[in-house]
């Protein structure tokens, strides 16, 4: 028995809908025992009134608004009614129809088909299982930078096992190279010393450096991760008189040599003079290497991943207007080695081609950065990191040096930003408005021609030149995007579901983003974002592990194993044993119904969704045809849902000829239903899914845009006019919808 | 004793031969029941009354063969759809393509070796080739092209002992042993552009078989002896339309098909047996009235 509830929203649609003439209508409708009419019952003031209206009905169709308001209260009344919770469907009766179409009878016409097809697709579905499993318990965090350490050692605090794979061969990243970090000049000491041992020793992670992801296979509990880690050969044995080895440099065969603590030495100074490129300065602090796992490939297990493979210095190389390449002209990062007392120069600020302490220093702003040619994005730290490090300069080794900040403008916009720039300008440091247009040796230094804020060509003088260089994915990025299914943005860097409300997580269920590998940004907000993705990662291990049982089933009548199914799957979730029937993972399957709607036999069904469910709603709807013309619109249940929706919401109204049946991806439609649904009498079709490559089941868009050319071939040479249309829409092309829907009226007409 | 017709409608008489083909069977189904009617095999000007069992090979083209195929439905017990062309409409339901009258202007005026001819009018020509189904209610259809000689004697044979004769056929790649390794070649091709891997499943390849979409129980004859499937089994059971099946499954595996694919090229692929029967010629037919 289906009962039928309608809800007036507060009787602001009783004059927009004539309810008496549907409840009347819908008890004409087979199987529709109750109808009850409730004024909101969305609100807690109808809540027990809901629960009750619901007793005893074996399937429920709700006449109300959108789902975003009414599904909620729906499914807990229908819960508390003791009712399986997806048992019912939603007619959205205000958006969908009163606000879109204002005339009384047209929208009352509308609405009955559109309750005659839901009463047919509640009778066509059925209930769905629970199933609940388990994920597995260790996670993932790629990248050994500050961003990746501080989630590993969130995911370990909350008793998770970490694995934690880096690259280079040892942890720390770029923030433990660099002595003093803004605003308040804090010293990274205590991070690269005991904070970094105390890391390397937790209990809980496991540390893979030198290794890199080599394959990613996806299944029910999480990840099948193999990374292979390369050998790393150094020559560990004593060296009397050196130190302590403090740093490894990788050499010019592509091995590492050790760096010891005895001080800036003259071999030291050397090594700073010969890299003139600055090599010199990617280095790793030694003792946090771990060395003595084997070489070789490994796969582990893991539950969720967090992505936080940091970026990348923008190589100015061969770009004469910034001279890098000549002498004594190195990048921000290069100083900030040189300004370490446990770099390669003991902290002595030294400039390369003579290892003499430069006494006019001329800083560049926003290289590669904000630039059209190379990354239009700005890198934000490095106005900041210029500030620092001309601060420290004047304040803790030479106060007479001559620092000139030449920017474009200063963004210095975070807590205590603004007062360290004051107070660097206080120190007499020099910031120009202007723009660098040429270097060029000149004496022992150098000459930099550049334009100022008012047009003019100018010129300086230094002894070093510094360029404030900026952010670039790093790389690999691409590569571990693929792997783990993450989309990146233009700019290269990995990409969230929203720039606004799920910044963290990405289209890969699992799969979380920190740290500038997200894009350019800080210390402070890189371990911020850390520790949000160690959350969710750690949130995504506990829950989600109840999911509805929703895959298809096969007829074994009609199936003669042809596979077609199994290839088609976007999730490998198919496999067909030797002699036996398709057998479908439930944890893999997505419930996209492309194999249901790619079977040529028809073999496959679903419980919620697939051929019948969608025929039972196509054949309803026409079957309640008059003289007006239908078109039929077939509509992705995410972006198109919510298009359908905006439409409403912005009160945008559009021909009531167009009636709505929703599918849960464009995947799941097969043209038999869309010719099921023209032989049945739809005068027009309009097929509404996601933005190209926003399907949220991948293969949707491509799969509609292919079946509809040939169709629309196979309509020219049959010659049937009968329009249909693809549009691409996210959830608010809304005067696209209507434009597309008006010129498909026109072609209605005509045919 | 049975009062067996064979009849050929629009055909070719091929499935009548292959009728004829049942050897032993032929003569047990003989001795023990009567062929009361059978021009290709006995001259016979009158359709007889009291038929058990009504075979009927071919289509219908013509208002002759729609008077016809009613005055056996009226006089018979059993009709059964003997072939592609009485099933589906067959080869000859591909001319639905092009309207009727512009399709007897070209063939009789327009053609080689028929330029300026006239166009017979001793026949009404209906505007398309029809299945029987059409006009008449059909018991039991025997597909093929031409058919089984195995699926008429067992038909026959289940009929005549009283029994109602199953079906029990999903697709033809059901019974072809070619190995499938779920990987597609994204180039279409047909079978006469390339020698194919002899033991490697023909779709897998690019060759365009319609396998998949084949109703099965031929054994698959043509992929066995590496040759792609044309489809003369039909669409499989509860598909509504043969070729539309096949772009649904091929979409669903290539997603963009267009650029290797073309209607002219193709249709006769998608459609060799059943465009008359298909939903896209049904509705091309309303609209065009
Ligand atoms: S932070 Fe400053 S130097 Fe860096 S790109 Fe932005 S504006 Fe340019
Ligand atoms: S596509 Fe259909 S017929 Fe082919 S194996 Fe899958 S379920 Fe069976
Ligand atoms: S519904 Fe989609 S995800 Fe599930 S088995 Fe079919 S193709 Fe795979
Ligand atoms: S060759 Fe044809 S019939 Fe055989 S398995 Fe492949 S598609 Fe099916
Ligand atoms: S394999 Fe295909 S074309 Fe060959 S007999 Fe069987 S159905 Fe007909």
């Amino acid at each position: 028995m289906t009962k039928v509830i309608f809800c007036t929203c507060g009787d602001a649609l009783n004059d927009k809908i004539d309810y008496k003439a549907l409840s009347a209508y819908v008890h004409t409708l087979e199987g529709v025992k109750e109808t009850i009419t409730m004024k909101a019952l969305c609100t807690t003031g109808d809540k027990d009134a809901l629960v009750k209206a619901m007793k005893g009905a074996e399937r429920l169709v709700v006449f109300a608004c959108t789902r975003s308001v009414c599904s909620k209260p729906i499914e807990i009344a229908m819960k508390t009614a003791g009712l399986p919770e997806d048992n019912y469907a939603l007619v959205n009766a205000k958006e969908q129809i009163a606000y879109v179409h204002l005339d009384k009878s047209e929208a009352t016409q509308k609405a009955k088909m559109l309750l005659k097809a839901a009463v047919a697709k509640v009778k066509a579905a059925q209930p769905l299982e629970t199933m609940t499993y388990e994920r597995s318990n260790e996670a993932l965090v790629v990248g050994g930078g500050v961003a990746g350490l501080t989630a590993a050692s969130e995911l370990a605090d909350q008793g998770f096992k970490v694995h934690v794979i880096e690259r280079s061969p040892a942890i720390g990243g770029a923030m433990s190279l660099i002595s003093k970090t803004y605003p308040e000049e804090d010293c990274t000491m205590c991070l690269r010393g005991p904070r970094m041992i105390e890391l390397l020793t937790k209990p809980g992670i496991e540390y893979h450096v030198s290794s890199t992801v080599k394959e990613v296979e996806r299944n029910p509990t999480g990840f099948k991760v193999t990374y292979s880690k390369k050998p790393v050969e150094l020559d560990l044995s004593a060296k009397k008189g050196k130190g302590q080895p403090v740093e490894i440099i990788p050499n010019a065969s592509g091995k590492y040599d050790l760096v010891y603590s005895d001080g800036p030495t003259k071999a030291q100074l050397k090594h700073v003079v010969n890299s003139k490129c600055g090599n010199c300065t990617s280095v790793y602090p030694a003792a946090l290497m771990n060395i003595m796992e084997e070489a070789g490939e490994k796969t582990i297990e893991v539950g969720s991943v967090v992505l936080a493979t940091g970026f990348e210095d923008f190589d100015p190389s061969g770009i004469p207007k910034w001279g890098y390449g000549l002498n004594n002209v190195i990048t921000q990062y290069q100083l900030a080695r040189l300004l370490d007392p446990f770099g390669p120069t003991g902290g002595i600020v030294a400039r390369p081609s003579d290892a003499k302490a430069p006494k006019k220093i001329v800083m560049v702003q926003c290289v590669g950065s904000r630039d059209q040619e190379y990354q239009s994005y700005c890198s934000k730290y490095c106005c900041m990191a210029a500030i620092k490090h001309a601060g420290v300069i004047k304040s803790q080794r030479d106060p007479s040096a001559e620092i000139t900040v030449l920017y474009r403008d200063i963004r210095a916009s975070g807590y205590g930003f603004e007062s360290l720039y004051n107070d660097t300008k206080e120190m007499g440091v020099n910031f120009i408005h202007g723009d660098i247009d040429n270097v060029s040796p000149q004496g022992d230094g150098l000459g930099i021609t550049y334009t100022d804020g008012m047009g003019r060509t100018k010129t300086l003088d230094a002894d070093m030149l510094v360029l404030s260089t900026g952010m670039k994915p790093s790389k690999g990025s691409e590569e571990l995007a693929e792997l783990f299914n993450v989309e990146l943005t233009d700019s290269g860097f990995y990409k969230e579901i929203d720039e606004k409300v799920a910044n963290i997580t990405t289209r890969a269920p699992g799969v979380f983003i920190a740290g500038t590998a997200t894009g350019p940004k800080n210390i402070p907000d890189s371990i911020a974002q850390a520790g949000a993705a160690a959350f969710m990662g750690a949130n995504y291990m506990r829950t989600h592990l109840e999911k509805k049982v929703n895959h298809p089933v096969v007829n074994e009548d009609n199936c003669g194993k042809c596979g077609i199914c199994r290839s088609v799957c976007p999730y490998e979730a198919i496999t067909i044993p030797e002699d036996g029937f398709p057998e479908f993972d439930p944890l893999l399957c997505q419930s996209c119904g492309l194999c249901v709607s790619s079977c040529p036999t028809r073999a496959l069904n679903t419980p919620s969704f697939g051929y019948d469910v969608i025929d039972a709603q196509v054949e309803a709807i026409l079957s309640e045809k008059q003289d007006k013309p239908i078109v039929l619109g077939f509509i992705c249940d995410d972006c198109g849902y919510n298009l359908m929706d905006t439409a409403g919401f912005t009160k945008s109204t559009y021909s009531s000829s167009f009636v709505p049946v929703y599918v849960n991806c464009m995947s799941n439609l097969s043209l038999r239903n869309v010719l099921n649904g023209v032989k049945k009498g739809a005068d027009g079709v309009m097929l509404v899914g996601c933005v190209k490559e926003r399907c949220h089941f991948l293969k949707g868009d491509k799969r509609v845009k292919g079946q509809m050319e040939i169709i629309a071939d196979f309509f020219k040479t049959a010659k049937i006019h009968t329009p249909i249309k693809v549009l691409e829409s996210s959830g608010t092309m809304v005067s696209q919808f209507t434009t597309e829907l008006g010129e498909l009226m026109k072609k209605v007409e005509e045919a | 004793m049975a009062r067996i017709l064979l009849i050929g409608l629009a055909g070719d008489s091929g499935c009548q031969v292959a009728a004829v083909g049942l050897h032993e069977t032929l003569v047990e189904v003989l001795a023990a029941n009567e062929l009361i009617y059978a021009p290709t095999l006995i001259d016979a000007k009158e359709i007889p009354d009291k038929i058990d069992v009504a075979i009927v090979e071919g289509g219908i083209r013509n208002t002759h063969e729609e008077e016809i195929i009613k005055e056996i439905r009226e006089k018979s017990g059993v009709v059964i759809a003997l072939g592609a062309c009485a099933a589906f409409g067959g080869i000859p339901g591909l001319a639905n393509l092009k309207p009727g009258p512009e399709l007897m202007n070209t063939i009789y005026n327009n053609w080689r070796g028929t330029d300026k001819g006239t166009i017979p009018t001793h026949l009404v020509s209906l505007d398309e080739q029809h299945p029987i189904k059409d006009f008449v209610k059909v018991d039991f259809i025997i597909p093929g092209c031409p058919p089984e000689v195995t699926d008429i004697a067992y038909t026959l044979t289940t009929l005549l002992s009283g029994e109602i004769p199953k079906y029990n056929s999903t697709q033809v790649c059901d019974d072809c042993p070619k190995e499938r390794l779920g990987v597609y070649e994204p180039e279409l091709k047909r079978i006469h552009e390339e020698i194919p891997d002899p033991d490697r499943c023909l779709l897998e390849q690019g060759f365009f078989c319609m396998g998949p979409a084949t109703m099965g129980g031929c054994g698959a004859p043509c992929p066995t002896s590496g040759n792609t499937c044309e489809g003369c089994r039909g669409a499989c059971l509860d598909v509504t339309d043969q070729g539309m099946a096949m772009i649904d499954a091929m979409t669903g595996l290539l997603n963009q098909l267009k650029d290797e694919f073309s209607v002219e090229t193709y249709v006769g692929q998608l459609y060799r047996f059943t465009y008359a029967e298909s939903i896209l010629s049904e509705i091309a037919r309303r609209r065009n009235k």
